[in-house]
């Protein structure tokens, strides 16, 4: 399976789109779309919005996520923004700022 | 594994990308790419952009301009209508490519700016204090230079 992954030391001003999986350990500034699911990990800071499959925060997002499965922010994981998804979990320690909507009609 | 990136085959990324790693190019890139590290653009991949990079090799299709510090490959497969800046470069047979080479590179340019550089120091040093020299500094004096050039002769000779 293909995965777009963006390194620690990367910087990213602009959009992703496509049908990959995307793991990012750098820095996002922009949009990232994508029909598979996001990873953004514990070094990555993510100023973005999201529109994914499934998404994993253990790093730092500041935008709004509109999820077609899941959202999961993890112990290490910090978001500010509004999420949108069918199935949400906050695990212990994470922090998140934002609303929540899990109406999506599904 | 930290220290590459890669955009998959079904990405495209628009904007601006700048990094200190490698970046291996299998999807589609429109912008700018700047990085400290080698850029690799695979069979099937597609960039229109400005790109700097240490080397670059290129496979699939470029558009735009390609700047790379050490070197340029150009692979069989490679579709290149770009501007290519490089000390190096290879075309191999078979490559297609339309635009302006320039292999002269950045080091020709800078040695015509910092020689002016110890000129100076060794004028302002050749007079002892005497204001007269200073001016005559200013106003291109032929007798300055000629005196300038005989002390550096003589400085060789010695040593």
């Amino acid at each position: 399976m293909a995965i777009t992954h963006i390194g620690s030391t990367l910087v990213i001003e602009g959009e992703i789109s496509g049908s990959d999986a995307v793991v990012v350990q750098g820095r996002v500034k922009g949009s990232i779309e994508t029909s598979q699911g996001v990873v953004i990990e514990n070094s990555a800071h993510v100023e973005a919005n999201l529109t994914l499959d499934t998404l994993e925060v253990a790093g730092d997002v500041k935008g709004n996520v509109t999820a077609a499965s899941r959202v999961e922010i993890k112990p290490e994981g910090k978001m500010v923004g509004d999420i949108k998804a069918p199935r949400i979990l906050i695990a212990d320690g994470a922090h998140f700022k934002g609303n929540i909507d899990m109406d999506v009609g599904r | 594994m930290a220290a590459t990136t890669v955009i998959a085959a079904g990405s495209v990324v628009r904007g601006h990308l700048t990094g200190q790693e490698d970046l291996l190019l299998q999807g589609r890139v429109e912008g700018s790419v700047a990085l400290q590290g080698n850029l690799d653009i695979e069979v099937d991949a597609r960039a229109d952009a400005t790109i700097e990079a240490v080397t670059v090799r290129i496979q699939g299709t470029v558009v735009g301009r390609v700047v790379a510090r050490e070197g340029i490959e150009l692979s069989a497969s490679a579709r290149v209508r770009a501007d290519l800046v490089a000390p190096r470069l290879v075309i191999a047979e078979g490559a297609l490519f339309a635009g302006a080479i320039d292999m002269s590179g950045a080091p020709v340019a800078r040695p015509v700016f910092t020689a002016p550089a110890p000129v100076q120091p060794v004028a302002t040093a050749s007079p002892t204090g005497q204001p007269s020299l200073a001016l005559g500094d200013d106003d291109d004096d032929p007798a300055l230079p000629g005196g300038v050039d005989a002390k550096n002769i003589a400085f060789k000779k010695k040593k």
